[in-house]
């Protein structure tokens, strides 16, 4: 046995990071350093009106007065803020009306990821927004949107374009005061992906958004803010990628949803961010503050992630079940290999009668890294009639790597009801000998048993994403399937 | 914020009491005296329990903190024998060690124990130990094991004041028939230490009933700690029960330490007093232990009930389990916090845990936390947690009958937790738990009737 989970692990440790590549490019880069005097030039640069520029100010004045989390079970050494770069934009003005505008060397490099921002891949049916470090460089099918009444655009350009909206909904769901990362990125963000449809609208689009980290030394700071107004629907997917960097860079973000009266979100993300090589060295740390809030009744919001890249994940995408027959839905995959550290999970909180939630997770550690599901499941006393289900299950490979559960339970009433169940495990022997003396080899099996582990959570993802996820598992074993 | 300051003054006067009061409470015994000594270094060390720490993130320690000023810290007290009589059950009544306030009473307590081949040594009593070399060994080696490194407040708090605790130890090769009582009562305002160190030789064989009950009509506090140690092979089985008075409050602190094919089962049945915590720790040190732990807490009005549970594979082939359930009702709370800890190399391992409640009202809080932490791959965990109410259909199957509503509902929540009762050792002590557990959910129901339907 040890020399087949030996062999699994090799294949695991072998696989090489494809989206490591960096792209020549001439940027615009602030100094290294975190002030006030820093947060009012990227609001400067924004050409932001002056409630943006307070917002983020009072956010500064929070984050100071917070310090770093230490509940979660992840050890890296303390992030010196001032060592990061907060603003770096590539040089060459980019349009985003006519993909012509856009600088060849930033298409190649999406070209090169595989992401439809060219032309010819309009017929895709999917709508991206491309950020690339601090700047939305790229906005496809903008105006057939717009003839909908959908607004899908950066949110530098809703902030000048939509203020009202901005000002309504912005740190709404994710208030500054938060936590010590959103409120970091209240103060210092410097772009993302804005998104409103309006009512009775259900979007035609997969809409999607591809962050980029390129530059050395920059950290990554996006805000998203999505709003479904009455009776509307979309489908959102978000795909992270960053260059090997021998050094860690920081990847701090905040997405607020918000639902509003029989609407939903579905909210998908694929997370493959630089790693780290397999001593540990350089990747990302991600630290991403995540949450929906469904305010209108009968609303829903539906967060699926895959979660393959990253030194450090933490991240809770959450459910604020507010509005009456509301539903939240969690369903998520994390592998991790190597020296790689991940502490995710979701919040639940029932407020609204009636309400149902479904967390489904699935932990996958090998190497030696750590692997931890942390969930909270909250319902108050107003929360007639609520509905949990949960099911965490975690597959251990080697032994030298770590898999914990920590689920906190909190119910208060008679009526609320929570299932709360999870198993570990391992890849078994008799499924391995059964796929093997069916003539597959053992690459394939264990990419097989792995897939069929993870297949609850990858059926939620949209068509086109279900088959990135797969592909990047089975890259995750790349010489084994191949 | 006031309110945190004042906290924070109560906090240092707590402390500074326990330091005062230790000194008179050193014990004769040199190993023991020295052991207390490091303990009080690290009660200063340690400080109050605060809420950031996971541990005690679900608990309030305001009713310790408030009452503790009127809390003296007990001398040994007269204790009517008919009271005794009233409290053992019949099956023991030969078997009896009786602690009045956290002092051991060797006049209460039933002398024909000796005879049976168990050693039980007063920790403040140096003369016993000369004639017990053995057990003088026992009690250097275990006795508040690492307290230098002790994380827990309380349980260096206990270590500091204990006075006379005892050590009941089992020798090689022998087995104990009869299930032995240990009753603490507390009829006075105090703050009780209660103290004592349980050894099982190899292969010994032990079974012990533990009962706190609370006499005093004021506020007590009963902070009660447990050593455990079970050598290859042995057997130990350890009921609790908790039949303290509404004013009671019981810190329970229970360290067991586990070796080769060694078994422990232990169930914990909290069915009165203000509020309680059982802290049980459970390491299986060698391939081959099993532990199994069980508890059940009916909760009414404000009361509440925390369980925190670790149990640390920390060899090959142990295995565990965890079964915890729970009825909530009034606006009472409740916390389970159980962990699975695997550690790297402990393959083999299966454990599982298991906790479930009922809410019966509106009010009624439940705080569930059932956790894993794995490292190691050849090993199967599962755990689970349920909240709900009784099932609709269960009662009208049963209305539909011809029962009563109320009757109907007293059966289906017995039924809950007979699966715990059940695992009591002592067949009066299962009826007087049922009796109890009536007496709780406050219905009108016709008690032996339905009692009588159960069994």
């Amino acid at each position: 046995m040890e020399t087949k989970s030996n062999s699994i692990l090799e294949n695991l440790n072998s696989q090489e990071y494809k989206y490591g590549f960096t792209t020549e490019l001439e940027t615009d880069s602030f100094p290294k350093g975190l002030s006030e005097e820093v947060i009012s030039k990227i609001s400067q640069i924004k050409n932001e009106p002056e409630f943006m520029l307070e917002f983020r100010l009072k956010a500064y004045k929070a984050f100071l007065k917070m310090s770093e989390p230490e509940w979660a079970l992840l050890n890296y050494p303390k992030i010196d803020l001032q060592d990061v770069i907060y603003y770096s934009a590539p040089k060459k003005k980019t349009g985003k009306d006519s993909l012509d505008e856009v600088d060849p060397e930033i298409l190649k490099t999406y070209e090169k990821l595989g992401i439809p921002i060219g032309e010819q891949k309009r017929l895709e049916g999917i709508a991206v927004d491309a950020i690339f470090d601090s700047v939305s460089v790229a906005n496809t099918h903008k105006k057939a949107l717009a003839e909908i009444g959908i607004i899908f655009c950066s949110i530098s350009e809703a902030i000048q374009e939509h203020p009202d909206l901005i000002k309504k909904y912005i740190g709404s769901v994710v208030p500054h005061t938060d936590n010590y990362f959103a409120a970091l990125n209240s103060a210092v963000f410097s772009d993302g992906t804005f998104i409103y449809i309006p009512a009775n609208t259900k979007c035609p689009l997969e809409l999607s958004t591809n962050f980029r980290i390129n530059t050395k030394g920059s950290g990554q700071f996006e805000r998203t803010l999505i709003i479904c107004d009455d009776n509307s629907y979309v489908s959102y997917l978000e795909g992270c990628t960053a260059p090997a960097f021998d050094e860690n860079q920081l990847h701090a973000a905040v997405v607020e949803l918000v639902t509003l009266d029989n609407s939903e979100i579905k909210y998908s993300t694929v997370q493959n961010w630089y790693a780290g090589d397999e001593n540990g060295k350089g990747g990302i740390y991600n630290f991403v503050t995540k949450r929906g809030k469904c305010a209108g009744k009968n609303s829903k919001i539906s967060w699926t992630q895959v979660e393959t890249g990253s030194a450090i994940t933490w991240k809770y995408p959450s459910c604020i079940l507010l509005g009456d027959n509301s539903i939240g839905e969690f369903y998520s995959v994390a592998l991790t290999n190597n020296m790689q550290q991940a502490d995710t999970g979701t919040k639940m909180i029932h407020i609204g009668k009636n309400t149902k939630s479904t967390i489904i997770s699935k932990g996958i550690s090998a190497g030696k890294s750590s692997n931890t599901y942390r969930g909270l499941v909250k319902m108050g006393e107003r929360a007639k009639g609520a509905r949990n289900y949960t099911q965490c299950d975690s597959m251990l490979i080697g032994s030298h790597c770590r898999a914990s559960t920590v689920p906190y339970i909190e119910v208060e009433g008679n009526s609320n009801r929570v299932e709360h169940e999870a198993s570990t495990s391992k890849i078994s022997e008799e499924q391995l000998f059964y796929l093997q003396q069916r003539g597959i080899s053992l690459e394939s099996a264990i990419a097989l048993i792995i897939s069929g582990f993870c297949k609850d959570v990858f059926k939620e993802l949209p068509g086109e994403f279900a088959a990135e996820a797969n592909q990047l598992m089975s890259l995750k074993l790349e010489n084994s399937v191949g | 914020m006031p309110n945190l300051a004042e906290r924070n003054k109560n906090e240092i006067e707590f402390i500074e009491q326990i330091f005062r009061a230790s000194s008179s409470m050193l014990s004769r015994i040199p190993n023991i005296r020295t052991r207390q000594e490091t303990a009080i270094k690290r009660v200063t060390e340690l400080g109050f329990p605060q809420k950031s720490s996971e541990d005690w993130k679900y608990y309030d320690s305001q009713p310790i903190l408030e009452n503790f000023f009127t809390l003296d810290i007990c001398e040994i007290n007269k204790l009517d024998k008919e009271i005794i009589r009233k409290h053992r059950f019949p099956e023991c009544s030969e078997n009896l060690l009786v602690t009045v306030n956290g002092h051991f009473s060797k006049e209460l307590s039933s002398t024909s124990l000796a005879n049976k081949n168990i050693s039980i040594i007063d920790f403040n009593d140096p003369e016993q130990l000369k004639t017990h070399p053995q057990e003088e060994e026992i009690i250097n080696q275990y006795f508040a094991y690492k307290i230098n490194q002790e994380k827990s407040f309380f349980k260096a708090c206990n270590t500091a004041l204990m006075s006379n605790g005892f050590l009941l130890s089992v020798p090689d090769d022998t087995e104990i028939q009869e299930t032995i009582q240990i009753l603490h009562f507390s009829n006075e305002s105090c703050f009780n230490q209660t103290r004592s160190l349980i050894h099982l030789g190899k292969n010994a064989k032990l079974k012990i009933i533990v009962s706190y009950i609370g006499l005093a009509n004021n506020h007590f506090v009963n902070n009660a700690v447990v050593e455990l140690i079970l050598s290859e092979g042995a057997y130990f089985k350890l009921d609790k029960i908790q039949d303290d008075t509404q004013q009671g409050i019981l810190l329970y602190d229970l360290y067991a330490r586990l070796m080769k094919n060694s078994n422990f089962e232990y169930n914990s049945l909290d069915l009165k007093a203000n509020h309680s915590r059982d802290n049980i720790k459970v390491d299986l040190l060698e391939p081959g232990a099993h532990s199994d732990l069980s508890g059940f807490y009916i909760l009414n009005k404000d009361r509440k009930a925390h369980n925190i549970i670790k149990v640390n594979h920390l060899a090959p082939n142990c295995t565990s389990n965890q079964l915890y359930k729970g009825i909530i009702s009034d606006s009472a709370r409740a916390e389970f916090n159980g962990e699975i800890n695997v550690s790297e190399g402990a393959n083999g391992t299966n454990a599982t845990q298991l906790n479930k409640n009922l809410l019966l009202s509106h009010n009624a809080h439940i705080d569930s936390r059932p956790q894993l932490s794995i490292l190691a791959d050849d090993v199967k965990c599962s755990h689970g947690s349920t909240v709900g109410e009784l099932d609709e259909d269960e009662i009208f199957y049963l209305l539909s009958r011809g029962i009563k509503k109320d009757d109907a509902l007293a059966m289906l929540t017995l039924s809950f937790c007979e699966e715990i009762i059940q695992k009591v050792t002592i067949d009066s002590a299962k009826q007087h738990i049922r009796n109890l557990t009536l007496e709780n959910l406050d219905t009108k129901i016709h008690t032996a009737n339905t009692v009588h339907k159960l069994k």
